[in-house]
């Protein structure tokens, strides 16, 4: 099994660095995923003329 | 709808996050440049303990670049989730920098970070060393294009606004990197991760000397963080002095507020060393004052003013005035591009424009707004004064004090006798967390100062906000600050885990509390390899 790893996974401390890195980054998305997934705003030239003209405007659904 | 709650609490999770990741940040920087010192001096000298002293500080190193990897991602996230209108308004501008900074400097510095760990057995020594300043140089690069980012947001050169796209486009990439508000921002930041990392240092080494142990080990230690120590002190308040003159001249309502400065004061203005802001009144209580002082700081002369609050905001108003102009016009021109007149009208008071859309916090048709409504965004210009004043005293204090225990430091150090100076030891060690504060309030200055811009003087912080429910800033802020906080308390536990350990860590059987592999003498500096000449280590 470890010898389908990478190189440098077979280093103990590489593995855990590895693994604390992807840890981190699947809390962060899940994070980032359970609060503005569907919320995503891609605001173009006439959104952002829209958005000055009116800063106080409902939120799309 | 768009609240002030809103507002306030992506504020409030932007700074979290980057209060948080600046937690990690500061010691990379520094001591990626100590360890450099440590291994130049192991590659020339050919003593084990150098090599000792590289790879146990290399490991500290390496345990907070791990855990502080990946925090500043949530931020660049937040400007697509949060700060949606600031990324399509000032994208082109900023988004260049912050993808330089990814894939030059972060990957050189993650790169070689990798072969200063795992290429001790793989890489001649010379060759290691040269890994170890790439990584030094990765890791400053890294800092530089983010705070070309920053100081752009502070003084935003070499762009300008389109109103056919509606966001600012780049007129001048080399003004944007040379930018003196980015360079004295990026010499005063890294300066200020020198002192971390060499205080760190300083104060672990301390420790050990206390306790009477790894006495060779740690003697090599604190006078190299002494030096560099002292040399960052130094620097650091002189670019931070810089730092200020530019702020006096690009940020003045900045200024204003640092200094608590009401109205414009006859040249050279006096520096107040301490007063309570009485905001109400507009005045200082129980001022503490150093003539002529500021003068000289904030304009290099002794003929120059600087502008007090009261006549700032009197700009200020000139340009929301003229501001409402540009934004009435640039809604016309939305409408009809064809409109030469709104046109005209605009380009006459589109460098006010920003001023104007403080007013869409109050109205929507800028152009009935009411003298109420003005003198409302007049005030706002100006950021609250208190926070500013003792966070900018704080971190001055601060930066002194730390001068002042590396100057000690590196006198003792030169005498040779700094092993006896335990209160000097003890200063060092219950210093440690001083350069975070320091390096945080310094953060709360240029940040909170800053306000109400997320852009100085372009783009209001409260038409910069995505439409969000506070809800998604509650829940995601508190996922955020716990799972931030998990991170630092496995940061202080490992680091407090090895420091205790010291060099024994290592396991090389050389060091206090391990089991020496044979009968040779274990030395309190490092023990000595079969048959090496003690003065070898």
């Amino acid at each position: 099994m470890k010898k389908s790893l990478p190189d440098f996974l077979h280093h103990p401390l590489a593995r855990e660095i590895s693994l604390a890195i992807v840890i981190k980054l699947l809390v962060i998305v899940a994070l980032f995923y359970a609060f503005f997934d569907g919320r995503a705003l891609h605001p173009d030239a006439d959104a952002v003329a829209e958005r000055l003209a009116n800063p106080h405007q409902a939120i799309k659904p | 709808m768009l609240t002030e709650e809103l507002v306030d609490l992506s504020r409030l999770q932007f700074a979290a996050t980057a209060l948080y990741h600046f937690l990690f940040v500061p010691l990379t920087l520094g001591l990626a440049f100590i360890l450099v010192i440590m291994e130049l001096t192991y590659v020339i000298t050919d003593r084990p303990i150098y090599k000792d002293m590289t790879r146990f500080w290399g490991k500290l190193f390496g345990i907070n670049f791990a855990l502080g990897v990946t925090t500043g991602i949530t931020m660049e996230f937040q400007f697509g989730t949060n700060w949606a209108y600031y990324s399509h308004y000032v994208g082109d501008i900023f988004g260049a920098p912050l993808a330089i900074e990814g894939l030059m400097a972060f990957f050189l510095e993650s790169t070689f970070i990798g072969l200063f760990f795992f290429g001790w057995d793989r890489l001649n020594k010379w060759q290691h060393f040269m890994v170890t300043v790439l990584m030094a140089v990765g890791s400053n690069l890294s800092a530089l294009w983010i705070l070309i980012a920053n100081g752009w947001m502070q003084d935003p050169v070499g762009a300008e606004f389109s109103f056919v796209t509606m966001r600012m486009e780049m007129t001048d990439f080399w003004a944007i990197v040379f930018n003196p508000t980015a360079q004295a921002k990026f010499v005063h930041t890294v300066s200020a991760g020198y002192v971390t990392a060499s205080l760190f240092v300083l104060g672990i080494s301390s420790y050990y000397l206390l306790k009477g142990r790894d006495l060779g080990f740690a003697r090599r230690s604190f006078r190299i963080a002494a030096g560099f120590g002292f040399a960052s002190a130094l620097s650091v308040i002189v670019l931070g002095d810089e730092s200020g003159y530019t702020v006096s001249e690009s940020q003045q309502a900045k200024m204003a507020a640092i200094e608590a400065m009401w109205k414009t004061e006859p040249a050279p203005a006096a520096f107040t060393l301490f007063a309570l802001p009485n905001e109400a009144a507009q005045r200082n209580d129980y001022e503490l004052q150093i003539p002529y002082m500021l003068g000289l700081i904030g304009t290099r002369s002794v003929s120059e003013t600087l502008p007090g609050i009261r006549e700032i905001k009197e700009k200020n108003r000139a340009r929301i005035e003229s501001g409402m102009l540009a934004v009435v016009a640039l809604e016309k021109i939305r409408k009809n591009r064809d409109d030469w007149d709104a046109r005209s009208q605009f380009d006459l008071h589109k460098a006010d424009l920003g001023f104007g859309l403080l007013l869409k916090k109050y109205t929507v048709d800028v152009s009935q707004a009411t003298p109420e409504m003005i003198q409302q965004a007049v005030d706002s210009t100006i950021p609250r004064v208190a926070p500013l004043f003792w966070s900018f005293r704080l971190m001055v204090a601060l930066g002194f004090a730390f001068l002042l225990l590396f100057s000690l430091a590196l006198f003792y150090s030169i005498k040779g006798n700094f092993i006896e100076k335990k209160w000097l030891l003890r200063w060092a060690l219950w210093f440690i967390p001083m350069p975070w504060i320091a390096a945080e309030l310094g953060w709360v200055v240029a940040e909170y100062g800053r306000q109400p811009w997320t852009i100085y003087g372009v783009l209001p912080t409260h038409i910069s906000v995505s439409n969000l429910t506070p809800a998604n800033i509650y829940g995601s802020l508190a996922g955020f600050i716990g799972f931030y906080t998990v991170l630092l308390i496995v940061e202080m536990y490992l680091m407090t885990k090895y420091a205790r350990q010291g060099p024994a860590s290592l396991g090389t059987g050389k060091y206090h509390g391990e089991k020496a592999p044979s009968p040779s003498p274990i030395h309190s500096g490092g023990a000595l390899p079969a048959g090496a000449p003690a003065n070898r280590i």
